[in-house]
């Protein structure tokens, strides 16, 4: 059962990501899918990092399939970056979280344009990217408070409930 | 499995999907992508039901304030339109085709159209596909054109079973016949989505002396055989020579806004002659295999 919760958790919240505009008419929808690599690459470490940014990418890839591969490898790398960086990053801490997110957030709009810039072999202009940047990174930031504590929370379940058979 | 073993694998995903990247993506899942639409499918309707009713309940507790606003914000509207019509009456005995192809119900009463809702949206980093809710069981199939109101929105990717996926014209995938509507000018191209320029769209392969001015219109030509000709895909912002200088590039800012979309329609039953075609060439391999397998 325990295994089932997290592919239901990564449908749901993609399901949430995709229809964020039937509840907010808004031209940007935080990411919520990148928050969830974030976090696990940060519980787990490298391997959690790189399984869960595979799935995610891959979920997003199938289903869109518009250039298939891109967000396999941009959601891996942020997963194994992260899980790689973690022991140098104080994960305790809200605001170093929202730093993180607003840096792997920048990193994918990064690397979205360079690729654009690669496929449509011309040089675009910057400042609608970085227009779309700042209210990318705006979303996810407000998105990540919330998840940040839900996944506090849940931590803490679960080492209380390993404190009670380990009393038993 | 220990932190070096690991990083040989993602290094290794990374080289093989990197390769699938640079042939483009040609690769396909049908079976996957079928599975995971389907399993998504209830979460969606939770998620369509909630926001529909949030929404509900929003408008009815909607302060009288801002519908007093609207309404006079409609009002100044509908003075501008008002002018805009006695305008566009002056100049119709001059653009009688203009009118004629603008008015495309009348030029295209034989087309069927199938009201969809748009579910989902922003699916991807390049938020070029977005999925309605009507599928093969509404007859739906790949390569049909869909609409709104404003023109063209995009073009049928995938279908499932109550489920669509639309590449929308923004797509740098995306590669559809346009033609100039001015009754002179008539120079036809090929349209493709840029990324990244306010979802802005290209006309290219045109010749260096084509008629194209700031503010005409392009509509879909129809030449590719898939599409009806008389959709409209935008206005023409900015005309310039490709940076080889041999060819004339447009830059235009499509009809529909993408950012917005809720509702469209899909074109069902226009026979083009792509799939004709399409028939004929697999009737000739399939000869020409029956003939290869003959002995002399």
């Amino acid at each position: 059962m325990r295994v089932l919760i997290w592919p239901i958790l990564t449908l749901l919240l993609y399901t949430l990501q995709s229809s964020w505009f039937l509840f907010f008419n808004t031209t940007q929808v935080p990411d919520f899918l990148l928050i969830l690599v974030l976090l696990i690459s940060l519980e787990e470490g490298v391997r959690g990092g790189a399984l869960t940014g595979l799935a995610v990418g891959a979920l997003q890839d199938v289903i869109t399939l518009s250039f298939f591969g891109y967000h396999i490898i941009t959601r891996l790398l942020i997963g194994v970056s992260v899980g790689l960086l973690r022991g140098n990053i104080f994960k305790d801490s809200l605001p170093t979280f929202l730093v993180l997110t607003a840096l792997a957030s920048a990193l994918l709009k990064l690397i979205n344009i360079v690729f654009l810039m690669i496929y449509q072999k011309e040089l675009l202009p910057l400042w609608p990217f970085f227009y779309n940047m700042l209210k990318y990174i705006g979303w996810n930031i407000v998105i990540a408070i919330p998840m940040w504590i839900a996944d506090k929370v849940v931590v803490e379940m679960q080492r209380r409930r390993q404190h009670r058979y380990y009393e038993i | 499995m220990n932190r070096k073993h690991v990083l040989i694998l993602a290094v290794v995903a990374i080289v093989l999907i990197g390769g699938a990247l640079i042939k483009d993506g040609s690769a396909r899942f049908p079976v996957v992508n079928n599975v995971i639409i389907t399993v998504m499918r209830p979460f969606k309707f939770v998620t369509n039901s909630v926001a529909h009713g949030l929404t509900s309940v929003g408008n009815f507790f909607s302060p009288s304030k801002d519908l007093r606003a609207e309404n006079e914000e409609l009002k100044k509207e509908n003075e501008t339109l008002r002018k805009d019509n006695t305008d566009l009456i002056g100049v119709k005995a001059e653009n009688t085709r203009l009118t004629q192809l603008l008015n495309f119900k009348n030029a295209h009463p034989h087309l069927n159209l199938v009201a969809a809702k748009v579910i989902s949206r922003d699916l991807g980093d390049f938020k070029d596909t977005i999925l309605i809710d009507r599928g093969s069981d509404d007859v739906i199939k790949v390569n049909m054109s869909v609409i709104t109101g404003s023109g063209l929105v995009g073009i049928i990717d995938g279908v499932y079973g109550n489920i669509s996926k639309v590449m929308l014209i923004n797509s740098p995938k995306t590669r559809i016949g346009g033609m100039n509507l001015r009754g002179d000018s008539r120079v036809a191209g090929i349209v493709n989505g840029v990324a990244g320029r306010n979802l802005s769209l290209e006309m290219r392969n045109m010749a260096r002396n084509a008629d194209l001015l700031p503010g005409d219109t392009i509509v879909t030509s129809g030449y590719s055989g898939y599409h009806p000709a008389g959709l409209i895909i935008g206005n023409i912002e900015e005309v310039q020579m490709d940076p080889g200088g041999l060819t004339k590039v447009a830059t235009i800012a499509p009809a529909v806004n993408f950012n917005h979309l809720e509702e469209v329609m899909v074109v069902t039953n226009f026979e083009g002659f792509a799939k004709s075609l399409e028939e004929e060439e697999k009737k000739q391999a399939a000869n020409g295999a029956t003939k290869g397998g003959l002995p002399k």
